[in-house]
C-alpha cells in the first residue's frame, strides 16, 4: 500500500524542481499580473484601489498604446524577416566547408555572444549623428548626414539594423546546420532528374529546412517582442515615442510614472498577443511544415 | 527523430515565452548587524564622476571617523540616474530591500513620503541646523509641513559659454537677456561653431519658463501651463533662433553625450547645465585649453529658475539603532565642512548660511569665480513641482517640445494638445 503510494508520487516527486521553479516564476507573475490590472496603484502604497476595467477601457482610448503597438508590430515583423532572410542567404552561401568559411561562420555569430549593453554603447556612437563612425563614411561619399537615433521616421528602423546584426548570426548558424543534415541522395536524385538550381532550391532545400525556419521564426518573433535593453539604453522610447515598444512602456509606465495597474494591463495585452501567435503557428503552421 | 528534437526546443521556447511576464529586479542587501554590533547600513547615490567621488569621499570620511567610535559602517552604492535610482527604490521596497539612506531628486520626494517610504526627520535635525540651510533649497523638503529630506547636492540650472571662443568673436559680456541671447550666437557664426545648443529637458525649459514669467504647472499642480503665453514666446525664441540665429537642437536620447562631447572640441559656445556639472566642466576645458565662463540664465523678462539636485532621505522600516545610526550618518553629510567639501569638488550650491560665510568659501570665490554663479541666481530660485504625475507629464511636454524643434508642427498646437493631456495626469494625481 504504501509502497504503491510512493509508486505513484515518484514522478511528481521526479518533475517537482522543475515544476515548483516554472510555478513561482512563470505561473505566480502571470496571475499576479492578471490580478494588478484591475487595480489602481502605485505599487509603493500600503493601499490599492480596484478599479475594475478601468485600465484597459483608459488603455484603449490611449492613442499613445496605438502607437506602441504598431512599433512593436513593424519592428517585430522587420527584425523576424531580414533576420531569417539574411540568415538563409548568409547560410547558403556559406555552405561549404572550407577554413575560409568556418572562420566567417564564427565571426558572423560573434555578436550574438556579446551582451546586449556592450552592444547598444557601440552601436550609439557608431550611429552618432555628428561624429558617428557610419555617417563619417557616408559622408565620403556626399550621404548624410543622417540622424539615425536622433530622427522619429528613422531610430526605429535603426534598431532593426542593430537587432538584425547581432541575431542574424545566430540564425545562419542553425540554418547551416539544417542546410548540411540534409541527405545527399536527394540531391543526386535532382540532378539525374535534370531539376534546375531554383527547382532544386524550392523543392529539396526549402522544404527540407522549412522546420528549422519554423523554429527561428518563433524564437525571433518572441525575442522582438522583448525587445527592451536596446531600447532603454539607445533611446528610452524616444525621439516622440517613435521607439516605444510595448515591453518598454510597460516598464515606462510601471517604474516610472508609478502606474503597476496600467502596466500590468500593458503585460496582459503583450500576453494575449503572444499567446495568439503562439496558436496559430501551432494550428497552422505546423501542418504545412515538412518533417522528415 | 528530428520531430522530438524539435519539441523539445519549442519547449523550452516557450518557457521563454512564459518569462515575458517575469519583471523583475533583484537586489542583495542585508541591512542586519553582524556579530560584532556593528550597524550596517546601505546609502545610494546617482550620478558619476566627480558626484560619485564626493559621495564615496565623504561616505569613507564617515566611517573612519564618526562611523568608527560609533560602530556604524556605511556602504555607498550607486545607482544610475535619478530616474533609475526612483525605479530601483521602488521596486526594492516592494523586495523589502530598501537601503537605509539615499539621495532623492527634490520633485520625487512627495511621491515617497506620501506612500509611507521615508522617515520623518524633524526629531533627528536640529532646529538650529534647520534654520542654517538657505531658505531658497528648502521648498522641496516638507510635505505636510514635516521635514522629510535634508538638502544635499543642491543645484540651479546655469547659462555656461566658452570664453576663448567669446574672446575671438570679440564678445566680452554673457549674454543677459534672450534678445542678447540671440545676437551673441549669430555673432559666432563667423567662427564656424553654433552659438546656443540647448537639450530636450524639461528642467531646462522650466528655466527658459519661469524667465519670461511663466511656468510649466499652475501653482496647485493640477494644470498644465505650459501652453500659456509666457511658456509658448520662450519654444518660440528658441524655434526661432534655430531658424534664424545659430542656435543648434540635441535630440534624442544620447543628446547630453553629443554636446558634451560638442563643447570640448569647441563647436558649441553657449548652453544650460546643472551647477553641479561646473567643477568637471571646468576641468575638462583646463584640459583642452580653453575657458569656461558661466552666468544667470537669460531671461525673458526677469530672473528666475527652479532649483534642481537631491535631497537626502531615510526610509522607513529602519529599527530605532538604524535610525539613529542614519540620523548621524545624514547630519554629518550636511555639517558644514562637508557642504563645503562637495561644493568645491563639484559645483553643487553650499546649501548653509554659514558655509557662504565661510572664509573658505570666500577664497575659492576669490580664486574661481565661476562658483559664485549659482549660488547668486539662488536669490531667484524656487522648487520644483511635486505632483505624483509631473514624471508623465512632463514626458508629454518634451515630446511635443521634440516635435514642434524637429518637424514644421505648429508650436501653439502641440503645445495645446499636451497640455490636455498633461492636465489630465496631473489631475489623476491631486
Amino acid at each position: 500500500m504504501k509502497n504503491e503510494l510512493l509508486k505513484k508520487a515518484k514522478p511528481y516527486l521526479f518533475v517537482a524542481p522543475a515544476l515548483i521553479i516554472f510555478l513561482v516564476f512563470s505561473i505566480y507573475p502571470i496571475v499576479s499580473m492578471i490580478q494588478l490590472s484591475f487595480f489602481e496603484w502605485d505599487f509603493i502604497s500600503p493601499t490599492r484601489l480596484f478599479v475594475g476595467f478601468k485600465n484597459y477601457i483608459a488603455l484603449f482610448q490611449d492613442s499613445a498604446f496605438y502607437q506602441t503597438l504598431s512599433n512593436t508590430f513593424v519592428y517585430m515583423i522587420l527584425t523576424v524577416g531580414l533576420g531569417i532572410l539574411f540568415g538563409v542567404l548568409l547560410a547558403l552561401f556559406l555552405n561549404k566547408k572550407s577554413k575560409v568559411n568556418s572562420f566567417m561562420q564564427s565571426i558572423i555569430f560573434s555578436p550574438y555572444i556579446v551582451s546586449l549593453a556592450s552592444i547598444s554603447f557601440l552601436w550609439m556612437w557608431l550611429m552618432n549623428t555628428d561624429f558617428g563612425l557610419i555617417n563619417y563614411i557616408l559622408s565620403i561619399f556626399k550621404i548624410g548626414p543622417i540622424d539615425w537615433l536622433g530622427s522619429p521616421k528613422i531610430a526605429l528602423f535603426s534598431l532593426v539594423i542593430i537587432s538584425v546584426w547581432k541575431t542574424v548570426g545566430y540564425n545562419t548558424i542553425i540554418i547551416l546546420s539544417a542546410l548540411q543534415s540534409i541527405p545527399k541522395h536527394l540531391y543526386e536524385a535532382a540532378s539525374l532528374d535534370k531539376a534546375n538550381r531554383r527547382q532544386t532550391f524550392l523543392k529539396i532545400t526549402f522544404p527540407m529546412i522549412s522546420p528549422t525556419l519554423f523554429f527561428l521564426t518563433i524564437v525571433n518573433i518572441i525575442a522582438s517582442f522583448k525587445v527592451f535593453d536596446t531600447i532603454q539604453i539607445i533611446t528610452q522610447g524616444g525621439p516622440q515615442n517613435s521607439t516605444n515598444t510595448l515591453v518598454y512602456s510597460l516598464y515606462e509606465y510601471g517604474f516610472k510614472f508609478y502606474k503597476i495597474g496600467y502596466a500590468s494591463t500593458i503585460g496582459v495585452v503583450l500576453l494575449v498577443i503572444i499567446s495568439i501567435f503562439t496558436i496559430i503557428y501551432f494550428k497552422l503552421l505546423s501542418k504545412k511544415v515538412h518533417y522528415q | 527523430m528530428r520531430k522530438t528534437k524539435l519539441n523539445k526546443l519549442l519547449k523550452v521556447s516557450l518557457a521563454t515565452l512564459m518569462s515575458v511576464a517575469l519583471f523583475g529586479c533583484s537586489t542583495n542587501k542585508s541591512e542586519s548587524g553582524g556579530d560584532s554590533g556593528v550597524t550596517e547600513l546601505t546609502f545610494w547615490y546617482s550620478w558619476q564622476d566627480k558626484v560619485a567621488e564626493n559621495n564615496l569621499e565623504l561616505t569613507q570620511k564617515f566611517n573612519d571617523t564618526i562611523g568608527k567610535e560609533n560602530n556604524i559602517h556605511i556602504t555607498a552604492e550607486y545607482q544610475g540616474t535619478y530616474d533609475d535610482l526612483h525605479a530601483k527604490l521602488q521596486s526594492a521596497f516592494v523586495a523589502n530591500e530598501q537601503p537605509a539612506i539615499s539621495v532623492m531628486e527634490i520633485g520625487s520626494i512627495k511621491t515617497f513620503a506620501s506612500a509611507g517610504m521615508l522617515e520623518p526627520l524633524d526629531s533627528y535635525i536640529s532646529d538650529e541646523k534647520e534654520a542654517n540651510f538657505l531658505p531658497g533649497l528648502m521648498e522641496n523638503s516638507y510635505v505636510d509641513s514635516k521635514l522629510y529630506g535634508v538638502p544635499y547636492l543642491r543645484s540651479t540650472p546655469i547659462f555656461y559659454y566658452n570664453k576663448t571662443l567669446f574672446d575671438q568673436a570679440g564678445i566680452s559680456e554673457a549674454p543677459k537677456n534672450w534678445e542678447e541671447l540671440a545676437n551673441v550666437s549669430k555673432q559666432l557664426e563667423s567662427l564656424g561653431v553654433k552659438g546656443f545648443g540647448f537639450l530636450n529637458d524639461v528642467w531646462h525649459f522650466e528655466a527658459l519658463t519661469k524667465g519670461n514669467g511663466g511656468n510649466t504647472v499652475s501653482a496647485d499642480e493640477t494644470t498644465a501651463i505650459f501652453n500659456q503665453k509666457e511658456a509658448l514666446e520662450a519654444v518660440n525664441f528658441l524655434k526661432d533662433g534655430l531658424a534664424n540665429s545659430n542656435f543648434k537642437y540635441y535630440s534624442g536620447n544620447n543628446a547630453s553625450d553629443t554636446l558634451s562631447t560638442e563643447q570640448m572640441n569647441q563647436k558649441v559656445a553657449m548652453w544650460l547645465g546643472s551647477t553641479g556639472s561646473l567643477n568637471n566642466t571646468l576641468d575638462i576645458a583646463n584640459q583642452n585649453g580653453y575657458e569656461i565662463g558661466t552666468a544667470f540664465i537669460p531671461c525673458g523678462k526677469a530672473y528666475s529658475v527652479p532649483t534642481g539636485g537631491c535631497n537626502i532621505v531615510m526610509t522607513s522600516k529602519l529599527s530605532d539603532k538604524q535610525k539613529e545610526a542614519a540620523a548621524m550618518f545624514i547630519n554629518f553629510m550636511t555639517d558644514q565642512e562637508q557642504v563645503i567639501y562637495s561644493h568645491k569638488k563639484t559645483g553643487y550650491l553650499p546649501t548653509t548660511t554659514t558655509a557662504i560665510d565661510s572664509d573658505e568659501i570666500k577664497a575659492l570665490y576669490e580664486e574661481t569665480p565661476q562658483f559664485k554663479v549659482a549660488l547668486d541666481q539662488l536669490q531667484y530660485g524656487s522648487g520644483r513641482p511635486m505632483n505624483k504625475g509631473y514624471v508623465e507629464a512632463a514626458k508629454v511636454y518634451t515630446t511635443a517640445l521634440d516635435k514642434i524643434f524637429t518637424t514644421n508642427e505648429d508650436p501653439k498646437a502641440a503645445l495645446d494638445t499636451a497640455a490636455d493631456s498633461a492636465t489630465k495626469i496631473l489631475q489623476e494625481n491631486k
